[in-house]
């Protein structure tokens, strides 16, 4: 077996206290030490010694010596240092060698990689898995070799013919680090107040479905007299709500859930949670709570920002560079290419897309009507070229290294030395010449995504999916699509405007028909019935895991296409998107139902509990039970179908109680309310 | 609120499936039987492990000969398993040629050497048979290669486009399987491998119980006059087509759970899987394969997945961890067929997005293509099929330069090997599989 003792792995629990991904191994490892450390007791097995007898590289310098722990060789061409080193006891049972995380045997040579996040060779001894002695190499430039090349041939072993060869060359100009971006450190000012203008209970509900985890009567009073653009901006001007430093993974994802359901905050909160699942990472590979703080915060920054901003964030973001791996992320080298993981995605899944788009979202052919790519396997290489350079921030009190171990405050920082200074060719024919600086280019990707034509209707499309419909009209994506080209200032990428646009349009507000409404996914649905019924929603962490299983848990998808895919069919109308359907199987609807049901019976205990006395002090009169559930969860547009349907199942329950559960939850997994119209 | 009963859920469900025939057309449920489909008189079922991320195949099985491990070496670099990372007893294919499989599949190597486990060499998706020369003038190619979503779908579809079904789902088809809630199952997250034209996939997942809460009650009238109301709420639509599939979800969601309940003595599984996620999943298919078993002739395909496997970086010790869960729990899994008597009537198999570039990134591995796979049941024929990629990059195999390999067998030709075991004629493999006329052969050969 191989616990990978790695230098980058002890360095996380320095800092985080937390094994990452390693704490499982971590702890198979320390149960096995225990397990081999209490045999050897018996076995009396000596210690094992931390010296080397011997330590066998070429060109080792200084010579070796077993009391010196710190050598240098000169940096190899081919990114490996072939290593042999010996030990006194080479048979002690307890010997544990590893040589830059391959285990090892004394005597037997290692081909150590020095490469991207490895750039040192590491000798670690252990006795069971204490360690007992740790000597390290590092590669170090040297001045090159006379031109003539008398000795210096044997080094580059003629495996890469262009290797040697950069004399013929001139040297490309020395570009030093730009220095490190910042986040904006004061707010945005407050917006001015549009003129007030009442509108309909039915406009005002129909928006706060949209615009908020659900509508509450207090809510509804807050936007009926003043209309929906004034609302929006007296939430715009409420400050963010957000996640305190300190709090461990489980208890960031416990706040992001209970801000959804408490916080005043509440459209921004919504816009956050749909920019959640697009703009995606996960506790899957973020496993610590200071990854995802400072995400959640970025999101929340920026919901109502301008779209460039956000997309720079996300590209500089050490949390997106450590889940997409584009920090350390480096040019290439003679066997390691750039890592192309953030490159496809931002591309395929934040900004453009699979294929070209019309203005109105739908599909471009070409002249034998199949779909034209917006980008190819090329573009993604260019695009990994031009976006190497970017290492995680420098945190407090470290010296910068060429490639800073994880550390999630801050934005990432530039590292020319690791950046591709070639030429680059970028989407619609944009060339970024040879020896721009790694700030250069990465502008130059961002502004070409930004500036995309698909950006407008793909942005435009994914927000209203999520918001309001999974079958927009594309005249109303048109329309959004538009205002984010200009935002009627001559501003392009204005996310306010666009969110604006998305829930104030007529499509958005209209009366329901055949094809309107998306089902409301797991936390919408949970959410919307908590703040109808006025739930105390205390402690998420204590239920969250029901949301796992029911395929969301918050901060947690599975992949980075998020929980639900927005292309996916709606089940028997193929013609049709219902994006949330994925996650509504037959047995997963079944799972949901059930989840209600304990939530109407109490049985999550006191993390989230739901008041029924005023519905239970109805129960001896059903008309005005079901009359209450009418205007608590259908704020009075209950279709008379299910008012006979509830009116039935009260005379089901045996008790003011039972009548109370039953009516209600019959409700609220009702179509009428699992959809949101 | 427990006022128990174990009254008439069949009385209810009677109800239920009535709805599901008025109501819920186009879902599938209860599709009449096409003239060709194929008459079973036996049981059989097919599990794909899915392998999310696209697993690195290039480390699943090492060649040792001295010229190839060589060149293998030398690409991969710091990917490169030595000798004290593969299995030690090699295993040989038909030529003799020495092979390892991965340290962390101590058990399937075991079920190598005894002749029950296939491994089955740069398998993927291809439109038709493809050369490099080919490949580099962009004809044929399957669309969005590299993209994790894109070659889910197309994997599970069993074709390089967009369509509504999957592969497995289309194969119970022809076995006109749609009316059989527990044809399709998956045991972790929805897969379009399982959706049919008439078969529709669903989802158990381990440890759930799918009876649907609150319409148990004490005092059967009120029972039966609930239910009744139950019914009817899945009745109102409003005529809006998303009200509709969302009642259809909880209809056909009764109908299973009536399935799984039908019997009063659920099979227990005495084997003993390994407590991890994949192990969980593997016994709750075995769960449901003596279930459905006991039923009389039929087939069931099953999906299961296991996260993990897309290693941009730390790939040594991750791909390890998800190796040993693999093989730890497909060895349990087919000693529980085995105990269950229904060995030669069970084969497992993996399926993944793609494989990865042989060229490390550093401490990782990127997108790529064609990848090795295995095939683990009483009725597989063990050996090595196929052939290896050549190790070089912009070689023969390798489309990018990165080593992306060609594929030499496609998606069709590997589920159609399966599917000819499952017992679909030559003209039914052809409609599961459009694409698999244009290539020289539809069986591997690595089913008996």
């Amino acid at each position: 077996m191989k616990f990978i003792p790695c230098r980058q792995r002890t360095t996380q629990w320095e800092n985080h206290g937390m094994g990452c991904f390693c704490g499982r191994l971590a702890t198979t490892v320390m149960l096995l030490a225990l397990l081999l450390s209490s045999n050897s007791a018996f076995a009396a097995i000596p210690p094992v010694s931390g010296k080397l007898t011997s330590l066998n590289v070429a060109k080792l310098s200084p010579a070796f010596d077993p009391n010196v722990t710190k050598y240098t060789v000169p940096k190899p061409a081919n990114c490996s240092v072939p290593t042999t080193v010996t030990v006194a006891n080479p048979t002690n049972p307890n010997l544990k060698l590893y040589i830059s995380s391959n285990p090892t045997t004394s005597g037997a040579t290692v081909n150590a990689w020095v490469c991207g996040n490895q750039p040192t060779v590491e000798i670690i001894i252990y006795d069971v898995w204490t360690e007992v002695g740790h000597y390290s190499i590092t590669p170090v430039d040297v001045p090159a070799p006379p031109s003539t090349g008398t000795g210096g041939s044997s080094t580059g072993s003629g495996s890469n013919s262009g290797s040697g060869s950069s004399s013929a060359t001139p040297p490309p100009p020395v570009i030093a680090n730009p220095p490190t971006e910042q986040i904006p450190s004061t707010p945005p000012p407050p917006l001015p107040l549009p003129a007030a203008s009442p509108v309909s209970k039915t406009s005002a509900v129909r928006f706060l479905s949209q615009a908020t985890f659900g509508p509450t009567q207090a809510d509804i009073s807050a936007v009926q007299p003043v209309g929906l653009p004034y609302w929006m901006v007296q939430q715009y001007n409420l400050p963010m709500t957000v996640i305190p430093d300190g709090l461990n993974t489980n208890q960031v994802m416990s706040q992001f859930f209970a801000n959804m359901a408490n916080a005043p905050d509440e459209l921004r909160q919504r816009m956050v949670f749909a920019l959640s699942q697009i703009f995606v990472v996960s506790t899957n590979k973020n496993v610590n709570g200071d990854e995802l703080i400072p995400w959640v915060a970025l999101l929340e920054r920026n919901a109502f920002g301008n779209f460039r901003t956000l997309l720079k964030e996300v590209t500089f973001s050490p949390t997106m560079g450590k889940y997409l791996d584009l920090a350390n992320s480096m040019q290439a080298t003679a066997s390691t290419s750039p890592n192309e993981n953030y490159p496809r995605e931002v591309m395929q899944l934040f900004t453009i897309g699979l294929n070209q788009l019309n203005p109105d979202g739908s599909t471009k052919l070409d002249a034998q009507g199949q779909p034209i790519p917006s980008y190819d396997q090329t573009t993604v290489r260019e695009f990994a070229r031009a976006l190497t350079g970017l290492t995680y921030p420098t945190a407090p009190g470290k010296t910068p290294q060429t490639n800073n171990w994880e550390y999630f405050v801050g934005l990432m920082e530039y590292r020319q030395s690791n950046h591709d200074t070639g030429a680059k060719t970028l989407l619609n024919g944009t060339v970024l010449p040879a020896n721009q600086s790694v700030k250069q280019d990465i502008d130059a990707v961002i502004d070409n995504l930004f500036q995309h034509p698909n950006t407008a209707p793909f942005l435009a499309t994914r927000l209203i999916r999520s918001l309001v419909k999974s079958n927009p009209s594309p005249a109303y994506i048109q329309r959004v699509a538009n205002v984010f080209v200009d935002n009627g200032h001559g501003v392009r990428g204005d996310l306010w405007a666009v969110l604006t646009a998305i829930l104030t349009d007529a499509e958005a507000q209209a009366a329901p028909s055949t094809q309107t409404g998306h089902l409301k996914d797991p936390v919408i649905h949970v959410l919307n019935l908590c703040r109808a019924l006025g739930a105390q929603v205390t402690d998420p962490s204590q239920f969250l895991y029901i949301f796992r299983n029911l395929g969301e848990q918050v901060l947690s998808p599975d992949t980075v296409f998020s929980f639900y895919s927005p292309l996916a069919p709606l089940p028997g109308n193929p013609g049709l998107y219902g994006p949330e359907f994925q996650i509504d199987s037959p047995g997963l609807a079944i799972q949901r139902a059930n989840f209600i049901y304990q939530i109407l019976t109490g049985q999550i205990g006191s993390a989230l509990t739901v008041n029924l006395a005023p519905f239970t002090a109805l129960a001896g009169n059903p008309a005005a039970l079901v009359e209450q559930i009418n205007q608590t969860l259908f704020q009075g547009s209950m279709s008379s179908g299910l008012r006979q349907v509830l009116l039935t199942a009260v005379g089901t329950g045996y008790d003011a109680t039972a009548k109370a559960q039953v009516a209600l939850y019959f409700a609220a997994i009702s179509s009428e309310y699992t959809v949101q119209p | 609120m427990n006022k128990q009963h174990s009254t008439s859920r069949r009385d209810f469900l009677k109800l239920g499936t009535g709805l599901a025939t008025l109501g819920m057309m186009g879902l599938g449920l209860g599709g009449t039987r096409p003239a060709q489909a194929a008459v079973v008189n036996d049981y059989k079922a097919l599990l794909c492990v899915y392998l999310n991320g696209g697993n690195d195949g290039n480390n699943l099985i090492v060649p040792l000969d001295k010229a190839r491990y060589a060149a293998y070496q030398a690409i991969r670099g710091n990917l490169a398993l030595g000798s004290n990372e593969l299995m030690t007893t090699p295993i040989t294919d038909a030529n003799n040629n020495p092979y390892a499989l991965h340290y962390g599949l101590p058990e399937m190597n075991a079920q190598f050497i005894a002749g029950k486990l296939a491994v089955v060499l740069n398998t993927g998706m291809l439109a038709r048979p493809l050369t490099r020369a080919q490949y580099l003038q962009g004809a044929n190619v399957p669309t969005s290669l590299f993209s994790h979503p894109d070659q889910t779908m197309q994997a599970q579809a069993g074709q390089p486009m967009a369509v509504g079904t999957g592969w497995g789902g289309r194969l119970l088809d022809t076995f006109n399987a749609g009316a059989d809630t527990l044809a399709a199952i998956s045991v972790s997250a929805p897969a379009l491998l399982l959706q049919g034209k008439t078969v529709a996939g669903n989802l158990v997942t381990p440890g759930t119980d799918l009876s649907l809460s609150g319409l148990s009650l004490w005092d059967q009238s009120a029972a039966s006059a609930r239910r009744q109301a139950f019914n009817q709420l899945l009745g109102l639509d409003g005529g809006n087509l998303v009200r509709q599939s969302a009642n259809a979800a909880l209809v056909n969601g009764l109908q299973l759970a009536d399935a799984l309940q039908s019997n009063s003595n659920l099979p227990m599984v005495s084997t003993v899987f390994p407590g991890t996620s994949i192990g969980n999943q593997l016994k709750e298919v075995m769960r449901l394969i003596l279930l459905r078993s006991q039923q009389g002739p039929g087939r069931q395909v099953f999906f299961c997945s296991l996260d993990g496997f897309d290693t941009h970086s730390s790939q040594d010790w991750q791909q390890w961890d998800l190796f040993t869960q693999l093989s730890q729990a497909l060895d349990a899994f087919y000693q529980a067929s085995q105990a269950a008597g229904l060995g030669q009537q069970i084969t497992a198999f993996t399926q993944s997005e793609f494989g990865r570039t042989l060229q490390s990134n550093g401490s990782g591995s990127d997108h790529a293509w064609g990848s090795h796979h295995i095939v683990l049941g009483g009725a597989v024929k063990g050996g090595i099929y196929g052939v290896l990629p050549q190790f070089a990059l912009n070689g023969p195999d390798d489309a990018n330069g990165r080593g992306v390999w060609i594929p030499q067998i496609s998606t069709a030709q590997f589920g159609a090997t399966l599917g000819r075991w499952f017992g679909a004629s030559a003209a039914e493999l052809a409609l599961v599989f459009p694409n698999l006329a244009l290539f020289p052969s539809s069986d591997v050969g690595f089913m008996g």
